[in-house]
């Protein structure tokens, strides 16, 4: 209320810091270096280097300390402009043409664009009796070199990982697609952070509508900052009351590519190694890049283990409490019996058992997660300890549910996509309770329900279960199977227009005719 | 008001599961698994016999590596009378902490005394009860059943765990809840049950360290157990009832008498119902083949002429087995045990309509024809006869 009537200090701030944005730059040197140096005031990291062109008039050159590369502008542009023989007539775009030594330039005119470049590492050259300035492509800073990605490593394929330049990604990009038709728009996010935020797609392959839409959530977006692209992700998704993510996110370039030239598009974002990438399916998380890299036989049977093992993660604790306490005469009989024996001396029902050994599996992968290494280690054999040995020993849960939980724990780790396993195994839970209070009926249900749910999720447009839901054979040859490269000769249909032949038929590999 | 409802929904579904309270939900800690019914019938009571399993806990089964003979049995029995089945488990329940859980239960078994006065309540409280399985086996016993229930096998948990897996190897006859209520509403109201005696221990063991085997069958009329079938008669049953599975067949050959052994690998039998006039007729066909196992003379199956004779052995015994079968149950019981009846009223549902209840005096004059086609397809490893020098072998 009182904001309305007043605005407050830092809407003041604000509104002052856009009213000067918009301002042009003036003739007058001194005027716009006060103006910038009260812009800047108790910024340490801003450097202002006054000098003289030619020795004849005033110049300005503003950049931020460890930003910009600073014996670059040593070199390249102080001391050739020092040491240029200018007239005073020579508008300084003709001075910067014969003289500095900078790859790449561009005119700045307002404060809002020196403010820009400036944070973005290009120095300012601004210069007395001329309006505008200048702004050099000279930015580096210290970054990470391109490692390995760690949360996705693979035994074949490309070692390299995004970094968290976006710049390098971008490259990294560009060296595997080199087609002028990749096209790396870059828009600025965050109010505060003002987060250079790349939207990458090949043109001709990816639906007009659908870079559009991207567009437009991406441009919806206020905020005063974005540190991830888990920010981003959770702003332009389709539901937000989901446990499924409906964006694919990633740290290797190969797998952004091989969306690219599917026909997705994909967001790369300064300060993160992890790109996104839109619309994907369900079965898009439940595929590895290797499967692609490897023979197709041994993929299509990897890829059905994980069919297999998601259902075990999802299930298999359910099930077994279900059994346990509702449908006993399901079991075979002398399973029955040692399931039995097992659980004569364990005080508590099979469903607080199963409660109390997920919530401890879960908490020790979460505590294994978040601790320095060397302690992770000791956290690992305490809890192997705890609920492996120990808890069975003392008698307060069976050596079953163990074998269960473990076998559940290993099986949500087989879902390529730490997000998406991660869904599973919160889900769950909710199934462990079903089971425990309406047996088998109950894990029907919850079944049910988790695959209406999928069913209802779409991701930009594309429905969540497609390919399965529709039940496209074309399609399928790439959900159920890995089939061989020379079969997959369409793209997957995503949304609106595409271009469905991704190679030429008949590429079945086999002795050329005529060489017997 | 969508979100509102949502919220609603969302909020109120945690409490259905409170509510609820888990209607049938039990513990396995708290269920008497039983692994075995025995009933029996004394001074006009029912006294039921359940068999049921000892959990033990993991470290005591491990140490004591599951012998039943070091003295941890691993099963127990309790008895209860009542004026029926239902009426006397209730009582059993009383004397038992946990609770009577028949999902697991695969035997019954009927006391001989029992049978003969009638077993239409028994089946009816089995086949009503919604927790035994319909798959599971029956069998009348000799004496009291309660006995067969009392020893401890060396192999296998429990006596009735012997029973089952008896019964699984299909080796004798074998009767499913399900298949004697079908076999009582039936056409011809009559039923066999595989017939159980206690082998006699071996003579170090213990008493009570033995098992009981099957051992023919009893015959059931209306209810009521008439009579039994001796083991060479079932077997003979079992080909009509096209039931063999896993039998050796053994016959003499030639003029030395010496044996040869078939064991079929697969046989088939169908019942042909014809009626003449008068004259009704059950032509029995039976397609075996089978593999020999043992060959005691001294012709070599490699000859086609020898093999041939062999074959036509082999259909005699086979055929001689059914006739023996087929009288006995004629002219002996005077029931048909053997599906006759529904093979009649298949065929022939009008003619049926006038002998339905004088089937029992109809079905001694039913003429049973026998065609057996049998063949020997296999000799084994060896083709000749094993351990004879060339030269004594019969060729020809």
């Amino acid at each position: 209320m009182t904001s309305k009537a007043k605005p407050s200090s830092s809407q003041l701030l604000k509104q002052e810091l856009e009213a000067l944005g918009r301002q042009p730059l003036g003739k007058e040197l001194q005027r716009s270096s006060e103006q910038l140096r009260q812009l800047y005031a108790g910024c340490s990291d801003v450097i202002f280097r006054s000098f003289m062109i030619g020795g004849n008039s005033n110049a300005l050159l503003l950049f931020i300390d460890g930003l910009s590369d600073a014996t670059a502008i040593d070199s390249s542009i102080i001391s050739p402009l020092m040491k240029a023989q200018s007239n005073q007539a020579m508008q300084l775009p003709q001075l910067a043409e014969q003289t500095v030594t900078v790859a790449s330039s561009k005119p700045v005119t307002t404060y809002a664009q020196v403010m820009e470049a400036v944070s973005n590492g290009m120095p300012v050259l601004l210069r007395d009796q001329e309006e505008g300035g200048i702004a050099f492509g000279l930015p580096r800073w210290e970054k990470r070199s391109i490692e390995e990605p760690s949360a996705e490593p693979g035994i074949r394929g490309p070692r390299e990982g995004l970094t968290e330049t976006l710049r390098v990604n971008t490259s990294q990009l560009r060296r595997i697609i080199k087609s002028p038709l990749l096209k790396i728009e870059v828009m600025t996010l965050g109010e505060y952070s003002r987060t250079n935020v790349a939207l990458a797609y090949v043109k001709g392959l990816a639906d007009e509508t659908l870079i559009e839409e991207m567009k437009a959530r991406l441009n919806r977006i206020q905020i005063d900052g974005i540190l991830e692209s888990g920010n981003i992700e959770e702003l332009i998704e389709d539901a937000a009351f989901s446990p499924f993510p409906q964006l694919l996110n990633t740290e290797r370039p190969d797998v952004v590519c091989a969306a690219l030239l599917e026909g997705r598009a994909a967001i790369l974002m300064e300060g993160t190694p992890f790109a996104l990438v839109a619309p994907i399916t369900f079965f898009t998380l439940m595929q590895a890049p290797e499967d692609y890299y490897q023979r197709f036989m041994v993929s299509t049977f990897v890829r059905w283990l994980r069919y297999v093992f998601l259902l075990i993660s999802l299930l298999l604790p359910s099930l077994y409490v279900a059994v346990l306490t509702f449908h006993q005469e399901m079991v075979p009989g002398s399973l029955l019996i040692s399931m039995a024996s097992a659980r004569e001396q364990v005080p508590f029902p099979a469903l607080i058992e199963a409660l109390m050994m997920e919530v401890t599996f879960e908490a020790l992968r979460e505590a294994g997660i978040r601790l320095p290494k060397q302690v992770g280690a000791a956290v690992s054999i305490v809890g192997a300890l705890v609920i492996g040995q120990a808890a069975v020993q003392a008698g307060l849960v069976s050596a079953p549910m163990v074998i269960v939980v473990a076998i559940t724990g290993i099986a949500s780790f087989m879902i390529p996509r730490y997000t998406a396993g991660i869904a599973v195994r919160m889900l769950r839970f909710p199934l462990i309770l079903l089971a425990g209070t309406f047996g088998l009926l109950g894990v029907m249900l919850g079944i049910i329900a988790i695959v209406m749910h999928m069913s209802s999720l779409r991701s930009f447009g594309l429905p969540y279960l497609s390919a399965l839901s529709t039940f496209r054979g074309r399609e399928l040859k790439d959900v159920l199977v890995r089939g061989p490269l020379w079969m997959l000769n369409e793209r997957p249909r995503l949304t609106g227009e595409y271009d469905a032949v991704r190679q030429a038929p008949n590429q079945k590999p086999g002795p050329q005719h005529g060489s017997e | 008001m969508k979100a509102r409802l949502r919220r609603m929904v969302v909020l109120l579904l945690p409490l259905f599961g409170l509510l609820s309270g888990c209607w049938d939900r039990i513990e396995l800690n708290d269920l008497l698994l039983v692994t075995a019914l025995a009933l029996d019938i004394e001074e006009g009571q029912v006294v039921t016999t359940v068999q049921y399993l000892l959990p033990r806990s993991q470290s005591t089964a491990s140490s004591s590596g599951g012998s039943s003979s070091s003295g941890s049995k691993q099963s127990s029995v309790r008895m209860s009378k009542g004026s029926n089945v239902a009426d006397a488990l209730s009582k059993l329940q009383r004397k038992l902490p946990r609770k009577l859980f028949w999902g697991q239960c695969k035997v019954f078994i009927l006391g001989e005394e029992l049978a003969r006065s009638g077993i239409r309540e028994e089946v009816d409280f089995l086949i009503r009860h919604p927790q035994p399985r319909e798959r599971s086996y029956l069998f009348v016993s000799k004496g009291k059943a309660a006995d067969i229930l009392e020893v401890f096998p060396p192999l296998e948990r429990t006596s009735a765990d012997v029973l089952r897996e008896l019964s699984d190897m299909r080796i004798g006859y074998h009767v499913t809840l399900q298949e004697l209520n079908m076999m009582l509403k039936g056409e011809s109201r009559a039923a066999a049950l595989p017939f159980i005696r206690l082998l006699p221990p071996p003579k170090a063991a213990e008493s009570t360290q033995t098992i009981a085997y099957i051992q023919g069958s009893a015959i059931i009329r209306k209810d009521r157990m008439i009579g039994k079938l001796s083991d060479k008669v079932s077997q003979g049953m079992l080909w009509i009832l096209n039931e063999v599975k896993d039998f050796t067949v053994t016959f003499p050959i030639g003029e030395s008498k010496k044996r040869v052994s078939i064991s079929p690998i697969k046989a088939s039998t169908r019942l042909i119902p014809t009626i003449r006039g008068d004259q009704w007729q059950m032509t029995i066909r039976v397609k075996a083949k089978g593999n020999m196992v043992e060959n005691d003379t001294n012709w070599s199956p490699m000859n086609e002429q020898l093999l041939r004779q062999m074959d036509q052995a082999f259909e005699q015994e086979i055929k001689r087995y059914i006739e023996l079968a087929a009288s006995d149950v004629q002219q002996r019981l005077k029931t048909d045990v053997l599906g006759f009846g529904t093979a009649f009223y298949r065929k022939y549902p009008k003619h049926w309509e006038w002998v339905k209840n004088r089937w029992d005096e109809q079905f001694q004059h039913v003429k049973v024809v026998v065609e057996v086609d049998a063949q020997i397809k296999r000799t084994g490893n060896v083709s000749n006869p094993g351990g004879l020098p060339e030269e004594e072998i019969k060729r020809r």
